[in-house]
């Protein structure tokens, strides 16, 4: 079959295209970029020529967008995508999303049960997997780098200089939004959203915040910050406020607060803060405090992490239960002081993280790296 | 074997005092509407007097009331009380050895147990099947429908941390509403005090005495129900009509008509019997204990829909007796469902009306009620 996949902001597309190709489909890695993800008349133009001149059978993206789902609509074509907990989610909050031609891969069983709820027809439950970490990546994608993964780890107890490498998964500007926001929003506004941010940064693995949001806050969050989204939006106000601005706030907050704890309560402990996009450094521990606007799902940075053979001390969320064993794969905590007491013991106890580590990347191998999701998925789709 | 029967300003008092008299209980009432339930010096004549002249072996009132209790002790009269409220005042005056209290809230109660207090047993509501039966008639087929989505209550808006300024700063009343705003969220669970005790915004040791913390917990948990009432209806009302039967001065908004207050024993089961689905969103305060709301549906015929009330799943069954909600989104899609599976829901409906009748009854209560009497043998059953 010949899939046309758009390179659009994903790194981890080139091994996704190697896989196709190996199973047999011929692709078309499509650079052409539109305006917007949402209309855009010449990409129209350009697409539709594309797709009848090079008999393209389907097509496949990272992430879902409504142009690609609109124009494979219209030409008959099936769309497929596959979803990940990125920002880029909001995009299947738009009309778009039941059109028939749609199949959908997310890797949040909360988006699962969402998207059937406002009429997508295909969804299946799909996490994300472990990619070839970069800094083992070659030019070359040809050569399958599985075999080469299980055997390098970046665990280093031996001459490293870092304990704890936090993982800053906070949204900058998210950040900087929320603090526009709560500058111009007035008194009891700002005392309720501190109350419920509050609440909800106490509460791990349920994303509660978005559904008390009430029409008064909503309405005094939109007259001194608007949030206009596209004309084919679907996503209730709530929901908008709550993944741009809240979410991501409780965030930031959480891992400044988890830095400023593991300083103040691990004397002589070197701790890095590290952005999400970066190469992971070597690290006794790798702390990864999950975005909070990921509902139920695995971050995509904890299967990178596990398959590098790093220890994964992560926030709870529930889809890990799924494949992951705490205690055995990975190390989950439920509050700033629990993390911070597993932290200190995990540092102690080197035999244990390191069987932990070299489990959890086990079994990631075995079971879920990009490939093997791949070919998953293509055999749902039975192509 | 004589009862005296204390009626004040109780809506379920008429049910509970028709039925003593039909079970051939000798019952005389006593009225009087209290302005200070601790101490009532014009009440305590009176009720002496009544309790000089005639020799009673028991009082009974819905709710306690300490004067009443104070004067029983004195004559060495029983007295039962039975609480449909909460959260419970004047606890610390239950354990005068003439009361024996029931309370409805299993919860309120293994708390006051384990806080020394013997003379509270657990006991849940009833319904006066009867009454309603002659009222509405049988349930057999389905009934005509006046609604599709019916809600009986109060809005609450008195009750709201805006209202009630006991708080005088703006942002620290928004904290209490954002508590109160995570609350709605839970169920089965009380955060409010925690997010009290960890509160980087609010010193709860600057509070006095006359308010103490868990005052505000409590008015934490009555702002989360009125503001789950509102945002539960308004939004219901943009996908279905929604009629909200209600004290409060509401304008109607789109879908959601808005009817006055009803009567308890006049058009209530009428509302309930002839709407579709029975909108219950329980009062945070209660904990545990099915609210007399929760009974009278069913009691009626009704179809009921309610947020989730831990003694429900105790005495019925979900989604054969009733049915319950934890979310909008749940909420909606239930009305979606149940709206257009008719026979289904006709048949819960069916299904909670005959468990009451087989099962909650006020007559189904008396053997708890009068135990006490029984055991120590001032009481023969009738």
């Amino acid at each position: 079959m010949k899939i046309l996949v758009p390179r659009w902001h994903c790194y981890h597309l080139d091994e996704v295209i190697h896989v196709l190709k190996k199973a047999g489909h011929a692709v078309l890695s499509w650079e052409t970029s539109p305006r917007n993800y949402h209309y855009d008349p010449v990409f129209r133009r350009k697409f539709a020529s594309t797709v009848a001149e090079r008999e393209i059978a389907c097509v496949f993206s990272l992430q879902y967008y409504p142009i690609l789902s609109n124009l494979c609509e219209s030409l008959h074509l099936p769309y497929i995508s596959w979803c990940c907990n990125t920002s880029a989610d909001q995009m299947l909050l738009t009309k778009s999303i039941c059109n028939p031609c749609n199949i959908i891969f997310h890797g949040d069983s909360h988006w699962v049960a969402k998207l059937q709820r406002i009429g997508a027809k295909k969804v299946a439950y799909l996490p994300w997997a472990a990619g070839t970490p970069i800094s083992f990546r070659t030019a070359s994608s040809g050569t399958d780098k599985t075999a080469s993964l299980a055997q390098t780890r970046i665990n280093a107890d031996s001459g490293t200089e870092i304990d704890i490498s936090l993982i800053d998964t906070a949204d900058r500007e998210a950040w900087d939004r929320y603090l526009v926001l709560m500058a111009r929003i007035h008194r009891r506004a700002k005392g309720f959203l501190d109350g419920l941010m509050q609440a909800q940064q106490a509460i791990y693995g349920f994303p509660f915040l978005e559904y008390a949001l009430n029409d008064a806050v909503l309405d005094a969050m939109e007259a001194v910050l608007p949030l206009p989204g596209p004309r084919d939006s679907i996503a209730p106000r709530e929901g908008l406020y709550a993944r741009q601005i809240l979410y991501p706030a409780i965030t930031r907050r959480e891992v400044d607060a988890a830095l400023e704890l593991l300083s103040r309560t691990s004397e002589g402990t070197k701790i890095r803060r590290i952005g999400c996009a970066e190469e992971l450094p070597p690290a006794k521990i790798y702390l990864l405090p999950a975005p909070r606007d990921i509902q139920n799902g695995i971050p995509a940075q904890a299967m990178e992490i596990m398959g590098s053979g790093g220890f994964l001390l992560t926030s709870f969320q529930s889809d890990y239960l799924r494949f992951f064993e705490p205690g055995k794969d990975y190390v989950y905590y439920e509050s700033p002081e629990d993390m911070a007491d597993k932290a200190r013991y995990y540092l102690a106890h080197q035999e244990e993280r390191q069987e932990i580590a070299r489990h959890g990347q086990r079994t990631v191998m075995a079971g879920h790296t990009l490939a093997m999701r791949i070919r998953e998925m293509l055999s749902i789709l039975d192509i | 074997m004589k009862l005296l029967f204390f009626k004040s300003n109780i809506f379920m008092q008429e049910d509970w005092l028709e039925t003593l008299q039909r079970a051939g209980y000798d019952v005389d009432p006593i009225t009087y509407v209290f302005t200070d339930y601790m101490e009532d010096g014009f009440f305590a004549k009176k009720f002496r007097r009544r309790l000089q002249k005639i020799s009673y072996d028991a009082v009974l009132s819905f709710n306690f009331y300490p004067v009443i209790s104070d004067i029983c002790q004195e004559f060495h009269v029983t007295y039962i009380s039975w609480i449909y409220d909460s959260p419970i005042p004047h606890f610390h005056r239950y354990d005068t050895p003439c009361n024996h209290v029931y309370h409805f809230d299993r919860i309120e109660v293994e708390e006051l147990q384990s806080q020394g207090c013997a003379q509270v047993s657990h006991l849940p509501l009833a319904v006066n099947t009867e009454r309603l039966d002659r009222q509405l008639g049988i349930l057999n087929e389905m009934p005509e429908y006046r609604h599709d989505i019916s809600f009986v209550g109060n809005l609450y808006t008195d009750r709201s941390i805006q209202s009630r300024n006991f708080v005088s700063s703006e942002y620290i009343q928004g904290i209490l509403q954002g508590y109160a705003a995570a609350q709605t969220q839970f169920f089965h669970q009380d955060i409010a005090m925690e997010l009290l005790e960890n509160s980087p915004y609010i010193n709860t040791h600057a509070f006095s005495q006359d308010f103490p913390v868990e005052s505000l917990a409590r008015a934490i948990q009555e702002e989360a129900t009125h503001q789950e009432r509102i945002h539960l209806l308004w939004r219901l009302s943009q996908h279905f009509p929604v009629d909200l039967y209600t004290s409060e001065h509401v304008a109607d908004a789109g879908n959601l008509r808005v009817h006055p207050a009803i009567g308890y024993y006049t058009e209530m089961p009428h509302v309930f019997r002839h709407s579709r689905i029975n909108l219950n969103i329980n009062y945070r305060t209660i904990r545990s204990g099915m609210s007399a709301r929760l009974l009278d549906v069913m009691g009626c015929g009704g179809f009921l829909l309610t947020t989730p009330q831990p003694e429900l799943f105790d005495y019925f069954q979900p989604h054969r007796d009733f049915v319950a909600y934890s979310s909008l989104e749940e909420l909606e899609d239930k009305c979606s469902y149940y709206l257009s599976h008719e026979e289904e829901r006709h048949q819960i409906a069916k299904n909670g009306y005959e468990k009451i009748k087989k099962a909650h009854t006020y007559e189904m209560r008396f053997p708890a009620l009068f135990s006490a009497l029984h055991k120590h043998g001032s009481f023969t059953s009738v």
